[in-house]
């Protein structure tokens, strides 16, 4: 058999359909390398051997049947651990929940399920989603499989592990400032954050409710458009959720770019000092150009004061957001108290780790009397002029360009006593979730064996640019097709 | 020195909804514990709210009912608190921009009328309920057992003006406001399930003045006589403070109905900031001019209303029109007796339901949604008496009879052989012959005596064992009397 | 502004957190950078500038239908006594 973990999701699904392979085959090659590689990379909290497999009978049944199934049916793909799937445990990398069981599914475990997508397993964060590096996890550091002394990223660094090292063909994360984007980068993946109210979050864990969505982790941006196509969607459970009509993201990628205009912002490239990076974004800006699409640089000052904005807002709503988790109805419970208030106080204490501490201190601060003005309310306003910055731009361009990240991954312990540096390492994706828009992360190149990625920013609910121009710049580069060698090696092919 | 009293209520009434405020679980009273209850009302995580239109409808009623502003834009928040019957660790309300504003209630004490203005009305969800174990309340107890049942079932909160200024202007407030709410079908009023809870902010100053004085919150008034007496307590335990000197501090108190009097709840003064912030997971509600006026167009008579027909149109006493809106119960049995287009009229109906049946009703514990005399029962009746086929009095036995045994008034009559007689030729048989056994009595009635006329009426009532009609009897004999002249 | 450390024992009852006073010292600092990097919004003009507290675009109200969730309580609670979830004593009455 072919090495699957190389090929995409689409390719495997064509050899499903003509019954190349089995979908059983590709679930147990899957799970194998999950066996090998997961002792080094530990992407995953939980992994779903028996079901998974199956599962892969029961859609190998409905191929030999010769039904008409979705594009993906059959498809392995890992889900990080903060969306709901009832009967597992949903911890959210947190003690809090270490042994919490949803009974419940979240409406994109749903959308998995109707289009035969197979869940094999739960994969790791920073808990609660609050980290850029997967450290935060109250269990274990996930390793990045192209240089295991790297972070892989964060929050959603198990899900873009797991499709980097072929423990799974596809994943699913979630995004509040760069959650999908940055590991997607930094793991040389494909990342998509939507427009806010294009996928469902009932059974996503809250982080910062008016800035989370999920989104894909895929080898190419042509599965992100056939898995967004999967996922996303109206849904009357959630108030949030958007009745925007939804196109086909896959059938536009391959239309002609030519004529598109992007820019560039000038002050967050004079801003990165990674020489490689900046050249990586004008490599890619070359390729562009050469299926005719301009660009040019243009001034918008969001870049500047959205990381603060930002660590005002997420905190505020998380503050609220983490309050149910309080030892009274579900998860972890302090043991030996006298009383409730010191049930509250223990069993937080001891739930939450530092970061989540820290953000919790946070929020309610921007929130509590007196300082709501001078910082809650505050960052909103401040978030209306991201908004309008970035809205102001699409009057003229198709799509904002921006690297990633403004570094190649950085190692474990990097920024263990400055909170704020690893805040400012999501610079370039924080603000578009502000402004609630469309993001996609693709690999641009390598450095030092480190993967690059590139970010191309939308008009709300344009999401199907972006992945025309991704997708166009991805048929003409081929960093996506490389696998980490080291894995290969302990694989045996 | 005399004191003023200034009282502010705020109540809040549950709203009467098939499912809860922001989940589809059932709204109902009485389950087992922790049956109603799902991934959202739970506080489960992941889980969303999702607004129930049918309380956006309700608010909006209870607005135009209260002469209110309905806002076109209004805006949830949380309300953030730690207790263990508030499942997510904040409540979900409206602050700064609730959908009501403003508006009146006016309210009838010592027959004069006294306008109490609203403040607002905004939507929330109710917290669960805590049952204390080892003890009667949370003083003692060991521990306690948390139902989610009534978790996130629909509230709105109507906040009153300090317009009232005494407890039993704020007993009749409440009583108003409850029977309005129960006329427009948005809650049911039953004030021992919960339905109907008030706090109330009371304070005083001294007669003459206009600042207000230092306030109170009492919490727990569950009842009307619970008000009544629990702003009594307070105005009580205030005038002594403050008429030894002493200065009124600003806190919440608790009702005890056993003991009658208020005392400060335990608790600690750091919690007291909620952190209001708009609701992420809801965006803000919008009411547009169309849907404010779909719901004016159908929005039911209110009591003052229908106690100014009743007088107006059907000719009503003003008693009558009171006691027949005086509860939800009474003013639905006589609506549908008027719809059952009779000959009955309204003043007949009105009659026999504010008298003989209501006293069968009370005699027996009973109210009117209970009582076996079905509006059509009771029109049958009347229209036996105003067709001449059944005397009052024998009208009254045959009522007590279908009150108790629930049968058709025809059939109680048929066995009861109860009919008046009213045929003119039967009842001139048996006229004639009384006066054939009685000869000299049609000349004395000729002369004038009023007594042999009533004579031969109670003969022929004798002969008939009552059934005749008494009315046709005496027409009868006046025609005998004139014909033979 | 300036983070006290009462400010923050506040914030943390407010909370329910429990940290360790050795460790309050060092969230002390870290805080404070944060809060200080927050004078990157003072720079902004914001004068007439409305809040932004949601980019959704959506007014999703529910029909009043009710139904009946497979959810089972017992088997989720820390603890669990006659049909509800038991918590410990409680001191503080007010909510």
């Amino acid at each position: 058999m072919s090495k699957t973990y190389v090929q995409s999701a689409i390719q495997i699904a064509s050899q499903l359909k003509n019954r190349q392979l089995t979908v059983k085959a590709v679930v147990s090659q899957v799970l194998d390398r999950i066996r090998i590689g997961e002792p080094r990379i530990k992407a995953y909290l939980d992994i779903f051997n028996d079901e998974a497999l199956a599962a892969a009978d029961q859609v190998d049944r409905l191929y030999d049947k010769g039904d008409p199934l979705p594009p993906l049916a059959g498809i392995p793909i890992a889900i990080k651990d903060n969306i709901c799937m009832k009967g597992k445990k949903t911890t959210c990398a947190s003690k809090i929940l270490e042994n919490f069981v949803s009974p419940y599914d979240a409406t994109v475990i749903k959308k998995l399920a109707a289009h035969h997508l197979i869940p094999v397993g739960k994969t790791n964060m920073d808990e609660f989603a609050m980290g850029s590096s997967t450290e935060n996890s109250a269990f274990f550091p996930t390793r990045n499989p192209w240089d295991e002394s790297c972070v892989p990223g964060g929050s959603s660094g198990g899900s873009a592990a797991a499709v980097a090292a072929g423990e799974a063909i596809l994943s699913i994360g979630s995004d509040t400032g760069g959650s999908i984007r940055q590991p997607a980068s930094f793991c040389g993946l494909v990342g998509m954050k939507p427009t806010y109210g294009r996928v469902s979050r009932f059974g996503l864990v809250a982080f910062a409710s008016s800035l989370d969505q999920i989104g894909p982790i895929t080898r190419t941006v042509e599965d992100s458009a056939h898995l967004l196509n999967a996922i996303c969607g109206y849904d009357s459970l959630d108030a949030t959720s958007s009745d925007q009509a939804i196109p086909d993201f896959a059938a536009s990628l391959n239309n002609p770019i030519q004529g598109r205009k992007v820019g560039v912002p000038r002050h967050l490239f004079d801003l990165i000092e990674n020489a490689a990076i900046k050249e990586s974004l004008v490599n890619a800006l070359d390729v562009l150009k050469s299926d005719g699409v301009t660009w040019e640089f243009v001034d918008i000052n969001a870049f500047d004061y959205a990381v603060a904005t930002y660590y005002i807002v997420a905190p505020a709503e998380a503050s609220a957001n983490l309050s149910r988790f309080d030892g009274v109805r579900y998860g972890h419970r302090a043991q030996g108290v006298e009383n409730l208030a010191q049930m509250y106080k223990q069993t937080r204490g001891q739930g939450f780790g530092p970061e989540v501490k820290r953000r919790i201190i946070l929020g309610t601060y921007a929130l509590s009397s007196g300082y709501y003005e001078a910082y809650y309310l505050k960052a909103q306003k401040a978030r209306t002029l991201v908004k309008e910055e970035f809205n102001h731009l699409f009057a003229k361009y198709d799509a904002i360009v921006t690297p990633t990240t403004p570094t190649l991954p950085f190692k474990f312990g990097e920024h263990a006593n400055n909170p704020l540096a690893m805040y400012l390492s999501d610079i370039s994706t924080i603000p578009i979730n502000l402004a609630g828009l469309p993001a996609i992360s693709v690999p641009c190149g390598f450095s030092e064996g480190l993967p690059m990625g590139l970010q191309l920013i939308g008009k709300p609910y344009d999401e199907s640019t972006l992945l025309n121009i991704a997708h166009q710049y991805q048929s003409q580069t081929n960093h996506h097709l490389t696998f980490p060698s080291q894995l290969e090696a302990l694989y045996g092919v | 020195m005399a004191f003023e009293v200034v009282i502010g209520l705020e109540v809040h009434a549950q709203l009467k909804t098939k499912s809860k405020a922001f989940c589809a679980c059932s709204n109902r009273f009485g389950a087992e514990p922790n049956t109603n209850v799902c991934p959202v009302c739970l506080g489960l995580p992941g889980a969303l709210p999702v607004l129930n239109e049918q309380v956006v409808q309700m608010a909006i009623k209870a607005g135009l009912a209260l002469n209110s502003q309905i806002q076109h834009r209004s805006v949830f928040a949380r309300k953030n608190y730690f207790y263990p019957d508030l499942p997510k660790g904040y409540q979900i309300s409206q602050f700064d921009l609730p959908i009501v504003l403003g508006g009146h209630l006016d309210i009838t004490v010592d027959d004069e009328s006294r306008r109490i203005g609203i403040t607002r009305i905004h939507i929330e969800e109710d917290a669960g309920k805590l049952v204390h174990q080892g003890a009667d309340a949370i003083a003692g107890s060991d521990y306690s057992i948390v139902d989610l049942n009534r978790a996130s079932v629909p509230l709105i909160e109507i906040v009153s003006e300090p317009d009232i200024r005494s407890a039993k202007e704020a007993r009749i407030y409440m009583e108003t406001l409850k029977l309005i709410l129960e006329f427009l079908d948005v809650c049911d009023g039953n004030l021992d399930e919960g339905s109907l809870r008030a706090d109330a902010n009371i304070s005083l100053r001294p007669v003459g003045t206009t600042a207000f004085g230092t306030r109170t919150e009492v919490k727990n008034l569950n009842s009307f006589r619970s008000i009544e007496r629990a702003i009594l307590s307070e105005i009580e335990r205030q005038t002594e403070v403050l008429n030894s000197g002493g200065r009124i501090i600003q806190q919440t108190r608790h009702y005890d109905d056993a003991t009658q009097t208020t005392r400060p709840l335990r608790s600690k003064e750091q919690s007291h900031d909620y952190r209001y912030f708009p609701e992420p997971d809801l965006p803000p509600l919008v009411v547009t001019d169309a849907q404010i006026q779909a719901i004016r167009d159908v929005l039911p008579e209110l009591p003052g209303a229908k106690i100014d027909r009743y007088q107006s149109e059907s000719g009503l006493s003003e008693f009558e029109a009171v006691v027949l809106t005086a509860d939800q119960d009474i003013n639905a049995y006589f609506e549908h007796c008027l719809s059952l287009s009779l000959s009955v009229s309204a003043r007949d109906f009105a009659k026999w339901v504010v008298g003989d049946l209501m006293s069968l009703v009370k005699e027996h514990k009973q109210d009117f949604s209970q009582t076996k005399v079905t509006p059509s029962y009771l029109g049958a009746l009347l229209g036996l008496v105003n067709a001449g086929k059944l005397s009052g009095k024998m009208a009254k036995e045959v009522l007590a009879t279908v009150f108790k045994t629930g049968e058709d008034p025809k059939s109680v009559i048929k066995k009861s052989g109860a009919t008046q007689v009213s045929d003119p030729s039967a009842l001139r048989t048996i006229i004639d012959q009384v006066l054939e056994k009685n000869p000299d009595v049609l000349g004395k009635i000729r002369s004038g005596k009023t007594n042999s006329a009533d004579f031969v009426i109670g003969q022929v009532m004798r002969e008939t064992r009552g059934q005749a009609n008494p009315d046709v009897v005496r027409s009868l004999l006046t025609e005998i009397v004139e014909s033979a002249a | 502004m300036t983070l006290t450390s009462s400010d923050l024992d506040h914030v943390i009852e407010l909370a329910r957190l429990d940290i360790p006073e050795t460790e309050k010292t060092l969230y002390l600092a870290q805080l404070q950078k944060i809060l200080d990097s927050m004078a990157a919004l003072d720079k902004l003009d914001l004068s007439g500038v409305e809040p932004t507290f949601s980019t959704s675009q959506s007014v999703n109200l529910r029909p009043d239908i009710d139904r009946v969730f497979d959810v089972t309580p017992s088997e989720i609670a820390p603890l669990w006594e006659e049909n509800g979830f038991q918590v410990p004593k409680i001191l503080d009455e007010e909510a």
